[in-house]
């Protein structure tokens, strides 16, 4: 459960249509954000249904810096609006179909910022964008060797030699 | 209270300490001996590598892969798993089992990874592929090239109460082994079989 901080009307205004949500992140940046760009995301759309329910207006802490939360507003600006059928709550897991284009270029970060985004993603509950970034890191370790792999994603190799050369672990996975 | 001493220092004195019983080595005519200290200083190494191992997993838990929630790796492997999938030849993504301990029981652990059953890898791989496969719906594929034996039948009839797929190349005679098999449960989620069609069918 996140952290909620009561906020005064001054600091989130809006009481039209298009309402605004305060987004504080770990490094204490206050974002204001419409709440409709937001809406792709579970976890939010279920704390503002929260404040609807006491008729009050928080503040919404997150567990991650201003600049990965940042990139993460882009990703639900841009496609606010869309329906993405990964988001319906019903949809299967991401399948075989590629990263979209846009999401290619939006995700060509390095590996660190990359799994930042897909935590945040997770926390956030955007099922489309954890499932693009999850693709985006299965293609980076697609056609590597195991060795390749462990240096692409920052691991070291913890098999005692025994357990290298079990046969439980060489000829059968 | 934390240790002073350098790391190397530390674990340089812990190896003199433990190997000090090296500082007495048996004339080589006395070969029962020499085997006994050959014995102890193996065992000493092999404890040795064991606290490595430990260190190195100790290290891969603070790489920020592993600090995923834990259902975001398995979907990494499945979609991976759908990119680079198992061939006579090669693995494909059943590599990532031999990464680090981590990823081997993350993978071990995600059921649905087993799913795809590749036949041609041999009985072991089929039955460990069907264990950790656990009751997740299967699919059998003999392969491209593959001819389907009746031992190879087998554990698709045994296990066809969730097999959900059963691809079969070759002559036929699998489809008649299939035929003539005593089906031991319903194929309640049966969706496909492709298969040759067998001898002498009408």
């Amino acid at each position: 459960m996140p952290t909620i901080v009561s906020v005064d009307d001054s600091t989130v205004p809006g009481e039209g249509s298009s309402r605004l949500l305060l987004l504080v992140s770990s490094d204490n940046k206050h974002i204001v954000v419409e709440e409709d760009i937001m809406s792709r995301s579970r976890f939010i759309s279920k704390q503002v249904e929260g404040f609807e329910a006491t008729s009050q207006r928080h503040a919404i802490l997150l567990p991650f810096s201003s600049f990965v939360l940042n990139k993460v507003i882009e990703y639900c600006s841009h496609y606010r609006g869309y329906y993405l059928l990964e988001d319906d709550p019903d949809a299967a897991p991401p399948g075989r179909s590629p990263v979209r284009e846009w999401d290619q270029e939006f995700l060509d970060v390095d590996r660190n910022m990359l799994l930042r985004i897909i935590k945040a993603a997770h926390y956030l509950e955007i099922k489309s964008l954890v499932g693009s970034c999850a693709r985006a890191i299965a293609d980076m370790i697609r056609g590597k060797t195991t060795e390749e792999m462990r240096e692409i994603l920052g691991v070291e190799n913890d098999f005692t030699p025994e357990e290298e050369h079990s046969p439980s672990s060489k000829c059968t996975g | 209270m934390a240790d002073e001493r350098g790391a190397e220092a530390y674990w340089e004195d812990a190896a003199r300490s433990r190997l000090g019983f090296l500082d007495t080595v048996p004339p080589l005519t006395q070969a029962e001996r020499i085997k006994d200290v050959y014995e102890r200083i193996d065992t000493e190494l092999a404890a040795m590598l064991n606290a490595l191992s430990l260190s190195k997993s100790r290290r891969n838990a603070i790489a920020p892969v592993s600090r995923l929630s834990p259902e975001i790796l398995p979907l990494i492997f499945e979609l991976h798993a759908l990119e680079a999938p198992l061939r006579k030849d090669h693995l494909g993504w059943i590599e990532v089992t031999h990464v680090c301990r981590h990823w081997r029981s993350i993978a071990i652990d995600t059921a649905a990874l087993w799913r795809n059953i590749f036949m041609h890898l041999g009985d072991e791989w089929v039955g460990t592929m069907l264990a950790r496969a656990k009751a997740t719906p299967v699919v059998f594929d003999s392969g491209w090239d593959g001819i389907v034996t009746r031992p190879m039948v087998g554990p698709i009839m045994e296990h066809l109460f969730h097999t959900h797929e059963v691809s079969i190349q070759g002559d036929g005679q699998a489809v008649a082994i299939i035929h003539n098999w005593p089906f031991l449960s319903p194929a309640k989620c049966l969706r496909w079989l492709r298969a040759p069609t067998p001898p002498n069918h009408p």
